[in-house]
């Protein structure tokens, strides 16, 4: 999969959607998404394919931050991931 | 429709005020009872339990899900929306730890650079008492013990009190000392 860049920040005027840590399975269901046996979201209708993040890593459910428009890009809840997009 | 608009249909609400945010969470401790959805319009937030939708009603906070990215936005786990609003309101306020940085931005590689500029945010928030163990392990994860020597040498204050002066006293003994610094984590004391 290709590598998406960022080009834009978020938009912090619109209303913003936000769930809980305990339905992430469930939102990533939403988007046709799950998780693997060694806990790195896949595509559920191909599940070889894992997610990419904006920096074209893996991402495990446990550092899943969020999903932004572009390929559908996912957002790392770590610092450094919400750092540089707090630059956008 | 857009996703907003959609979800008010779902819910058969109208606001007379700007809605801020929208969660979508589960009725861990009954706080909601029997409600889907509670809307507090002083603070601009609708809350949804999602335990209490069902099928059909899921199936369209899926769609309105989907909508709202597809449309050009984002949706955030709850937790990471929060530290993306404390970031966004530390490059807002970034003050003399702005100073520090423009300082090493041409002296140190931009991975250093990238670890100092967490570890000022890492430092404020220890400052203001908030818990900052994750945002540390972030550091570590992502920039190794080098990560963890700068996030500690920032904390201590040492950028500001000892290697900004140390170049500004010897552009070479910075040179010199700065990578032993860092990925040693060893502190020179000079004697006169």
């Amino acid at each position: 999969m290709a590598i998406v860049s960022l080009c834009r920040g978020i938009d912090m005027t619109e209303t913003i959607l936000t769930f809980d840590s305990s339905l992430k399975e469930e939102i990533l269901g939403f988007f046709d998404k799950e998780v693997n046996t060694e806990g790195v979201i896949v595509e559920k209708f191909n599940p070889k394919q894992s997610v990419l993040s904006v920096d074209g890593q893996e991402v495990k459910i446990e550092e899943f931050g969020g999903i932004r428009k572009g390929s559908e890009v996912f957002i790392k809840n770590d610092l450094i991931s919400l750092m540089r997009l707090s630059k956008q | 429709m857009a996703w907003f608009d959609k979800l008010k249909a779902l819910f058969n609400f109208e606001l007379n005020s700007p809605l801020i945010s929208v969660n979508v969470t589960k009725n861990s401790d009954n706080a909601f009872q029997d409600r889907e959805f509670v809307l507090d319009e002083n603070k601009g937030q609708l809350i949804i339990n999602y335990d209490k939708l069902n099928l059909d009603k899921k199936q369209k906070l899926r769609q309105i899900f989907r909508d709202k990215v597809e449309g050009g936005g984002e949706i955030f786990e709850i937790n990471s929306f929060k530290l993306l609003s404390e970031l966004y309101n530390y490059q807002k306020s970034k003050g003399e730890d702005k100073k520090i940085l423009d300082f090493f931005s041409s002296l140190i590689p931009k991975e250093d650079l990238e670890a100092l500029e967490s570890s000022l945010f890492l430092r404020r928030k220890f400052n203001e008492k908030k818990d900052i163990r994750k945002l540390k392990e972030d550091i570590r994860r992502r920039f190794g013990d080098r990560g963890n020597n700068i996030a500690n040498l920032c904390t201590a204050g040492y950028f500001e009190k000892f290697l900004i002066p140390l170049f500004n006293s010897s552009k070479e003994d910075f040179e010199r000392i700065y990578e032993v610094v860092i990925s040693k984590l060893v502190l020179v004391i000079f004697c006169s």
